[in-house]
């Protein structure tokens, strides 16, 4: 019976066997009869099968640890559940306003660029000051705990609204006395001027710039909406500007990159490392969004190939075998992410009986994004046009049935979910199984699969390092 | 009946909160007006939305010029959510004196600056009232008392008042109110209370500042338990209470690796100075088990020689990923209402409160009374 058995994973490498408990949510090195031994009571089921004395004593002392506990969740329900009236109403920390939903490029993998059907479109809509005034306000009154609070600019296109985004700016100065205000901007670049980037220098707003790689990987997706003209071209005139004249401000610019995994990223990578320029540069890697485009996104086994020979290299460089230069910034940026991620695992004491797997935010806490009409969203990476995403309006505040709808995801598939070891692990969110008929279950499902692949991948790569780097110390130590 | 004077408080939020809950006690000052700067989102909220407890009736403001012209002094106030003080704070000293008013001022302020506005209440003929017990340790005094303190021996003499300790967690765990309620309630009910709070400007109150040298780098540490013992004798001979209310400063213990709470260094010190009668923990509500509580009740036990009597569950939780960013306790706030719903009472037994929630005020310090009435009954023989 599943209930009995204890909640771990195990998985194994070429140097070591291990033991991932579920219930004290740490990663364990055994030994290789111990691991069979675990083993064969999880696949078989049979807990009775002869073992050798060694080994049943080996597997005691750590049940004696407290491992191999086999609770499990009674419940599956998320632990702000009760809270998020008061987290919604206190702590906001940071809004994205959507100036405009207008843009003037047309890029390919952009999720507004289609047919309409799953997603809006482009249109003329733009944010009326009112709008933001009220978004303002709503901000501040809804972040009384929060000592910062960042507001970004976003679209379509934002600085099609430079006008607005400057009065935002100003309304702000007055209304936020007190209050620490940072800013941020999503942009294309491709209307930056010298009055804007003066403003933004004087008023430390920085700056997200799309940049998708060297000339023709940019230009393939990221074209004018006039004349289908690629971009690439005027946005590098508008960085090296910043940079040339405005050297002081322009640490405070990033790019942001799509990877299409139909390109060939060793291009990118070597544009990330050879470009003077964005060698400089705070590069964010982002794999092109596929939630709400009809066609989903085909990784080719090159991307792959390539991906895992320059994360091999991140590695290579970590254990002091080459050198910085010889390593593409794209994936030093993800293998980062992927040991805070791992750094970030805290030990517990043991599941709760009610839980809920990872994935969730507090729906409008860390990001809230308020559309051109002021209706309120989770992030800016929902879909509008989905009800289920609509989790309220500035004029009438959350609605906290929706809220709690899309923190309890975990409830679609409660049982699969209360016997799965990536339970606290989990990155699905209710964005990834948005459907047209509302939260899907078997996107769900479908999407459980690949979260657990994610994360084993996630503790082996983690355990890899860890080996080799003992393995090099043991060499460097021996006579 | 001499007049009260009009305040206007501010920067208001929720450090003022419990005065604002029990403002009988600034003796000859009427609250008139709470301002806050906008952006801390308290404008036009009832005060009692900042600690997220029962309503005061009072509605704050952003309009500090507004609300001067209603008000016969300003009353500048410590906050849990800074600002800067050049840019925000300052300028505000300078309109109310501007405007002919009065100054109190709770805020800490460097010499230059207290110095500054001082001649500028002079100027223009107002008072400044600067309510900070010293902030530099008196040298003098404290070698008068070392000098004392080296020929004795280190012992520690008794209080024979019956001493109520509140003590909290970390910080940010409602101490104050429940020291300002416990004053209440107890004057109320005829008590003669001596009490040293846990702040720096306790005076204004009626009561005692928690003492300076309890901070002072250059004293021994040996040496400020043997001082505050004196001290709270000394309260207790001077002022011949019926008992004295201690509120300890800080936390009590660390939280984890990250966020240290001081050790609990000052709560050692007081536990070590002298033995509570009763007292009161208070803690941040999470997943609150009678096993838990034990584990609080031995750990305050064999580290200060004290058990906690009652807890008080401040409704806030732990924010444990901000809290390791930032290296310090962030808390998620709810409303006290809510907690009564949370909480499983039948399981966690007697000596659970929320200071402010409906009636456990009430109830706490009644706890805390019977309890030091159970121990008046038995006749101590020396």
């Amino acid at each position: 019976m599943t209930g009995e058995k204890p909640f771990i994973h195990l998985f194994s490498t070429p140097y070591g066997y291990y033991m991932f408990d579920v219930n004290k949510n740490i990663i364990i090195k055994i030994k290789k009869p111990v691991y069979e031994a675990l083993i064969n009571e999880q696949q078989k089921n049979d807990c009775n099968s002869e073992i050798d004395e060694e080994v049943r004593k080996e597997i005691e002392i750590l049940r004696t640890n407290g491992f191999l506990s086999t609770k499990r969740p009674k419940e599956i329900v998320h632990p702000e559940n009760d809270f998020v009236e008061y987290r919604l109403k206190n702590d906001i920390r940071k809004m994205t306003l959507q100036v405009t939903q207008q843009c003037n490029l047309r890029c390919g993998y952009c999720p507004y660029s289609g047919d309409g059907e799953l997603q809006r479109t482009h249109t003329n809509k733009r944010m009326s000051f009112e709008t933001a005034r009220k978004a303002i306000d709503f901000l501040i009154h809804h972040s009384k705990e929060a000592e910062i609070v960042n507001i970004g600019f976003y679209g379509g296109e934002p600085l099609l609204e430079f006008e607005l985004i400057k009065k935002c700016v100003e309304y702000i100065k007055k209304k936020a006395e007190g209050k620490k205000v940072s800013y941020v901007i999503t942009t294309n670049a491709t209307l930056l001027n010298e009055e804007i980037v003066e403003y933004f220098e004087k008023n430390d707003i920085r700056i997200s710039i799309s940049l998708d790689g060297p000339r023709e990987i940019h230009n393939k997706n990221r074209r004018f909406a006039s004349d289908g003209r690629g971009s690439f071209d005027t946005v590098m005139e508008k960085i090296e500007m910043i940079k040339n004249k405005y050297p002081g401000y322009f640490p405070k610019v990033g790019i942001i990159m799509v990877i299409d995994p139909e390109n060939n990223v060793a291009c990118t990578n070597e544009f990330c490392t050879n470009c003077e320029t964005v060698s400089e540069m705070n590069v964010l890697p982002m794999i092109v969004d596929d939630n709400y485009t009809e066609g989903k996104v085909f990784i080719p086994d090159d991307f792959i190939k390539k991906r895992n020979y320059e994360l091999f290299k991140v590695y290579l460089y970590e254990l002091g075998r080459v050198s910085r230069k010889n390593v593409s910034q794209i994936f030093l940026s993800q293998y980062y992410q992927e040991q805070n991620d791992f750094a970030n695992i805290r030990p517990m004491e043991g599941l709760p009986e009610k839980w809920h797997h990872g994935g969730p935010c507090v729906p409008g806490e860390s990001r809230l994004f308020i559309n051109a009409d002021g209706c309120l969203y989770p992030c800016e990476k929902v879909n509008e046009k989905s009800e289920v995403m609509k989790i309220g309006h500035i004029d009438s505040g959350f609605d906290l049935n929706k809220v709690r709808n899309l923190i309890n995801i975990g409830k679609l598939t409660e049982d699969n979910c209360k016997n799965c070891w990536v339970i606290t692990h989990c990155k699905i969110c209710a964005s990834q199984i948005d459907s047209e008929n509302g939260l899907s279950v078997e996107m769900k499902k479908q999407s459980c699969k690949e979260v657990r692949s994610t994360v084993e991948n996630l503790f082996r790569n983690y355990i890899a390092l860890w080996e080799m780097k003992y393995m090099i110390n043991k060499i460097n130590v021996s006579p | 009946m001499r007049d009260k004077t009009n305040l206007l408080v501010y920067p208001y939020d929720i450090e003022f909160t419990p005065i604002l809950r029990h403002k009988w006690l600034l003796d000859g000052y009427e609250i008139k007006a709470l301002v806050s700067p906008s952006g801390w989102g308290l404008d036009g909220s009832d005060a009692g939305e900042a600690d997220h407890g029962s309503n005061t009736g009072i509605t704050v403001t952003s309009d500090f010029n507004g609300m001067l012209e209603h008000c016969d002094a300003v009353m500048f106030v410590d906050t849990y959510l800074k600002s800067d003080f050049d840019s925000i704070i300052y300028p505000k000293f300078e309109m109310a004196i501007n405007a002919g008013k009065n100054i109190v001022c709770l805020i800490e302020l460097d010499g230059s600056k207290k110095k500054c506005i001082e001649k500028k209440c002079k100027e223009n003929s107002l008072e400044f009232k600067y309510c900070r017990i010293k902030d530099s340790f008196n040298f003098e005094e404290s070698n008068r008392i070392m000098v004392l303190l080296d020929g004795e021996d280190e012992r520690i003499t008794e209080i024979v008042v019956p001493v109520i300790f509140v003590a909290g967690l970390m910080e940010r765990m409602q101490k104050f109110e429940i020291q300002l309620f416990l004053r209440e309630y107890l004057i109320n009910r005829g008590y003669k209370i001596s009490q040293i709070g846990s702040r720096q400007y306790c005076e204004i109150l009626g009561f005692h500042s928690f003492p300076d040298f309890m901070f002072c780098n250059t004293l021994p540490e040996t040496k400020k338990i043997l001082l505050f013992n004196r001290f709270v004798k000394g309260i207790e001979q001077n002022e011949n209470p019926d008992v004295i209310i201690i509120g300890i400063p800080g936390g009590t213990g660390i939280y984890d690796k990250t966020v240290t709470n001081k050790f609990g260094i000052i709560a050692y010190e007081v536990s070590s100075a002298l033995t509570p009668d009763a007292s009161v923990l208070s803690i941040p509500y999470g997943n609150l088990t009678p096993e838990s509580l034990q584990i609080l009740r031995l750990s305050a036990k064999f580290k200060f020689g004290f058990e906690p009597d009652c807890y008080n569950i401040v409704n806030a939780r732990i924010d444990s990923q901000d809290s390791k960013i930032l290296n310090k306790v962030m808390l998620n706030w709810f409303d006290a209402k809510a907690i009564k719903g949370l909480l499983n009472y039948n399981v966690l037994g007697n000596g659970i409160f929320n200071i402010l929630c409906d009636e456990d005020g009430n109830s706490m310090a009644n706890f805390i009374v019977d309890k030091l009435s159970a121990h008046s009954e038995i006749e101590y023989i020396k």
